[in-house]
């Protein structure tokens, strides 16, 4: 058989069927099926029934929400002062901005925990907001990364051209600036959002005592019960699609 | 003549601040000898020589860059080959493809891991201390970035080298090896630096499955945060100071050789 | 290529320098018995001590961990038996992570789990009774049987899983009591000998509590079923381990009030939290709370501990045998129960109390060894020395002439008086149905409640 380049790609999708997708299939499978290995919604539905676990889902809606939103209100002008600075410069300020994701999370919140101890005296008096600060401090870099690949990569003719066509810097930017940087801005919330409503070791270590989704999660993995474990993993998955759907909606009326 | 514009400096600095002051707090007080952030202290480096004399903390440094450069090299090989196959398939198969490889970026770790254990472990039954369970999760978690590295290269490359070189009597191997991956050398050097990071940054894929007796940076210091012990408490802070240092150190090295290079 | 051996030498150098954590220094050859032991994380005497911390007793012995007891295990073993054994040592955080463990492949011979875990495993039948001559005082090598104390080993005799009592099964190793590790400049005494401080405003935010289902289930029983404890003739024991949905229910908006009420909810980091002077009062082990009290004092500063009085938790840790793996080998069975008994020796559970600052069950029978090393801790030779009574535990007379700081500090956290442990009830295994209920409570507790969701 002759070589074909696209042969080279059979390993990885081997790799993918089965470290990705067959993992998925099993949550799905689990799931919607009981002990005794049934089709049941039962899973679901004590999900929903119960105003504990929906309040969780809020609570961690919120949470990645604000988080999100903060990141992108950080990050943007950052990333964008950083595409405009002199070329050399650039890249070691690029590099710094990503340089604290070797220093691993867990080193970098546990920093963050000493700074704030000493700040307000007692942690434990501000849950949500050192739950916040933590979050976006752990998400930041993730959200810098991308909007600074899209603005690094923007024609700088188009500015130019919008200027000579006579706009004023503010519908420059809205008209132009912002609609061309909307694929890094999407890029970076898929990058933050999730993980900010998953991230329970932040949490944990803020002694902040509530849970997120990712506590749920690590709660029924701990008791050994996959099938609770499976849904919340599936009720997430459902809110990437959700996302994902609206993201291509939007960027199809663009 | 553009005015210096001091806003976006000003604004710089406050993020960078807030990025690094944690860290730079832990570094100054690594040196000292108090047990507690605030406490006056004098200038010591028992913590040094706490991190550089605990065996326990040694293995563990030492398996977690271990385990970023297997999985680094694993998934850069694998990512760049699907990335290149994947590149000149059919539009229909390329679509499956990048279709599964989001699934990973845009999931949660979270997520990839429960997964990842359910199926090697609780399905399949394999046994944790294999590193099986370990390895393949964070390729899964680290491989889908290179392949978005290297696909925008990919698209940016001059196909015809490739003939060219099958035209000069290259084998379709040496083609692939010599030609076709040095055109693609920056993204999968760069790639194999995402997946590094990700796999030494990461906490939920390692804690799902990874056998007892083996932590990484991510799981010991979340144990350790629980624990009592200062000493160890204290060397974690010469470790997070002596990685800010080398970090700093690569971002200097790297500059000091890209002008090198501008300026021969 | 080459960068593929490299990769290869460097997973292999990898796979050899982190695989398990084996100690013993028997090599294998056939004739080597090969004991697998699981025990908690730091909880045995590993050796190394400094001449400096060598014991002396006042009858003139010296008591010093030179080697690892498991070494010395091996030592001795060899000694007496004429045989070698190899021991593979290995620890565990929880003892959920230890069933984990079990349940996901690993498999032991030897294994100190705590006493509902027992149970569970008795339930199990995963467990393998101890042999009819291991209770015989008579044998030379019993250790366990002549030193362990008899009130400890009434207590335990008292449990009883599926008809069979505990002692069947398990050897006790330590025990303790479930208190208040606190601050008695911060906080009153009288503050503190109620589980009722963890909801107590004026301490706001400055208590710890347990992240842990059934510490801190017991905890909020306990308050819950105040009343019920403080009536005369009270089964503590049976009101301690209601789990019935009502109850369970009960404690649900305890917890929630605990929870709002407590600095953080730890595993292991009150210790520090103390010491910091950022908790005033945690909820402990008795173990722990003996740790803590250490090392607060050497930061200069003073913690004490008590047990509530309306009743607490007594628990205990006590080896047991695998039969997945002991079953039907004759030499691994005698080889894990001379490990139980040096484990036993007075000697040997001097050197562990030393060590790990939890209590023994070994009060050494009618060896004195163990009252001399109380003595040698926290006897006072000063005019203020006043009566400590022990002699329910060591089946004996036996007075400690006590330094009166000590009477609530760590003696009281190692050696509770006996009016205290009458008010202590073990906690029992929960039932599958029971767990159930208690997950979901706890789930409850940590989830998020809306503003305007009105308490039950």
């Amino acid at each position: 058989m002759r070589f074909k380049r696209s042969m080279l790609g059979i390993p990885y999708v081997i790799f993918l069927i089965i470290f990705v997708m067959a993992p998925l299939a099993v949550v799905f499978v689990y799931t919607f099926t009981n002990g005794s290995g049934q089709f049941t919604l039962e899973n679901f539905l004590g999900f929903f029934k119960s105003s504990r676990t929906i309040a969780t889902l809020v609570y961690s809606l919120f949470v990645a929400l604000v988080t999100t939103v903060f990141c992108l209100l950080i990050a943007y002008p950052t990333a964008y002062a950083l595409a405009r600075s002199g070329f050399k410069k650039k890249n070691i300020l690029l590099l710094l901005a990503v340089i604290p994701m070797w220093i691993n999370f867990t080193l970098r919140v546990t920093a963050l925990k000493e700074v704030l101890d000493l700040v307000e005296g007692n942690l434990a008096y501000y849950p949500f907001f050192n739950t916040i600060i933590g979050q976006i401090y752990d998400f930041l870099p993730f959200m810098i990364l991308p909007i600074f690949n899209v603005f690094d990569e923007m024609d700088k003719s188009l500015l130019e051209a919008g200027r000579d066509l006579g706009a004023d810097r503010k519908s420059l930017f809205l008209s132009v600036i912002l609609p061309l940087s909307m694929p890094g801005i999407a890029s970076g919330i898929t990058m933050v959002f999730l993980p900010a409503m998953t991230n329970y070791v932040v949490l944990d270590m803020l002694y902040n005592s509530t849970y997120i989704m990712g506590s749920l999660i690590g709660s029924y993995f701990n008791a050994y019960d996959w099938h609770n474990g499976s849904m919340v993993s599936t009720i997430l998955l459902l809110i990437i699609i959700l996302f994902s759907l609206i993201g291509k909606n939007k960027t199809q009326n663009a | 003549m553009k005015k210096k514009r001091v806003l976006p400096v000003v604004w710089l600095i406050i993020v960078y601040t807030f990025l690094y002051l944690p860290i730079a707090v832990l570094a100054f007080y690594s040196f000292t000898d108090a047990s507690m952030i605030g406490q006056a202290g004098h200038f010591s480096v028992k913590n040094f020589r706490t991190l550089f004399t605990t065996p326990e903390l040694l293995n563990m440094i030492f398996g977690t860059i271990v385990l970023a450069l297997v999985v680094g090299v694993l998934s850069t090989v694998l990512g760049t080959f699907g990335a290149i196959g994947a590149f000149y398939s059919k539009k229909r198969n390329r679509n499956l493809i990048e279709a599964m490889n989001q699934v990973p970026v845009v999931n949660a770790d979270v997520v990839t891991g429960f997964s990842v254990c359910i199926l090697l472990v609780v399905v399949l039954g394999i046994n944790k201390d294999t590193y099986i369970p370990l390895v393949a999760g964070q390729m899964a978690l680290c491989t889908p970035f290179v392949y978005l590295q290297v696909i925008p290269a990919l698209s940016q490359m001059d196909h015809r080298i490739y003939e060219a070189a099958l035209d000069l009597y290259c084998t379709p191997g040496q083609a692939v090896f010599k030609v076709v991956l040095r055109q693609l050398a920056p993204a999968i050097g760069s790639g194999f630096f995402t997946a590094v990071t990700l796999s030494m940054d990461d906490y939920f894929v390692t804690t799902y499955t990874k056998p007892a007796v083996f932590d990484t940076i991510s799981t010991y210091t979340v144990n350790a945060t629980k624990g009592a012990q200062t000493e160890i408490k204290t060397a974690l802070w010469a470790l997070s100071a002596l990685i800010f240092f080398i970090a700093v150190a690569v971002v200097i090295a790297a500059n000091v050789r890209s002008r090198r290079v501008e300026n021969p | 290529m080459k960068k593929v051996a490299m990769l290869l030498t460097f997973v292999m150098l990898f796979l050899c320098g982190c695989g398990g954590k084996a100690s013993g220094t028997t090599p294998v050859t056939d004739d080597v018995v090969t004991l697998r032991i699981a025990n908690s994380e730091e909880y045995i005497d590993e050796g190394g001590w400094d001449a400096s911390e060598t014991i002396t007793l006042s009858d003139g012995q010296k008591i010093r961990g030179v080697d690892s007891l498991v070494n010395d295990f091996e030592k001795w073993y060899q000694e007496k038996y004429g045989k070698k054994v190899r021991v593979l040592y290995s620890t565990y955080g929880t003892n959920e992570d230890l069933y984990n463990q079990m349940t996901l492949g690993n498999s032991f011979d030897l294994v100190c789990p705590s006493e509902y875990m027992i149970m569970k495993l008795i339930r199990e039948n995963k467990l393998e009774p101890l042999s009819k001559d291991f209770y015989n005082k008579e044998s030379a090598y019993n250790y366990y049987a002549k030193g362990v104390s008899p009130y400890i080993f009434k207590r335990m005799k008292g449990l009883k899983e599926g008809g069979k009592p505990l002692t069947d099964y398990a050897a006790g190793y330590m025990w303790g009591t479930l208190g208040t590790v606190y601050n008695p400049s911060k906080v009153d005494k009288k503050d503190a000998s109620s589980f009722r401080i963890y909801l107590n405003k004026k301490y706001y935010k400055r208590l710890t509590i347990k992240d842990s289902v059934r510490d801190t289930y017991f905890a909020g029983l306990a308050i819950a079923k105040e009343k019920e404890l403080a009536k005369n003739g009270a089964d503590i024991s049976k009101i301690l381990n209601d789990t019935s949905q009502k109850t369970v229910d009960q404690v649900e908006d305890v917890i929630t009030d605990m929870r709002e009420n407590a600095y953080s909810m730890e595993t292991d980091s009150a210790k520090q939290d103390l010491v910091t002077r950022k908790a005033d009062a945690s909820l402990q082990w008795s173990g722990d709370g003996v740790f803590s009290i250490n090392q607060a004092e050497k930061d200069g500063l003073r913690l004490c501990y008590a047990v509530p009085e309306e009743g607490s938790n007594l628990w205990f840790d006590g080896w047991v045998m695998l039969s997945d793996g002991v079953k039907d080998d004759k030499d691994k069975k005698q080889a894990a129960e001379a490990f139980i008994n040096y484990i036993s020796r007075p000697e040997s559970a001097i050197r562990n109390m030393y060590y790990i600052g939890y209590t023994s069950a070994i009060t050494g029978g009618d060896d004195p060894m163990v009252e001399e090393y109380v003595n040698y801790v926290y006897g006072s030779e000063e005019k203020n020395a006043m009566d400590y009574d022990l002699s329910y535990l060591f089946g004996k007379k036996c007075v400690i002439k006590a330094d009166p700081d000590q009477l609530d500090r760590q003696l009281f956290a190692q050696y509770p008086t006996e009016d205290i442990l009458k008010r202590c009830a073990v906690m029992k295994c929960f039932s599958n149905q029971a767990n159930r209920r208690v997950s979901k409570m706890w789930t409850n507790v940590r989830c998020y409640r809306f503003p305007w969701e009105k308490r039950r």
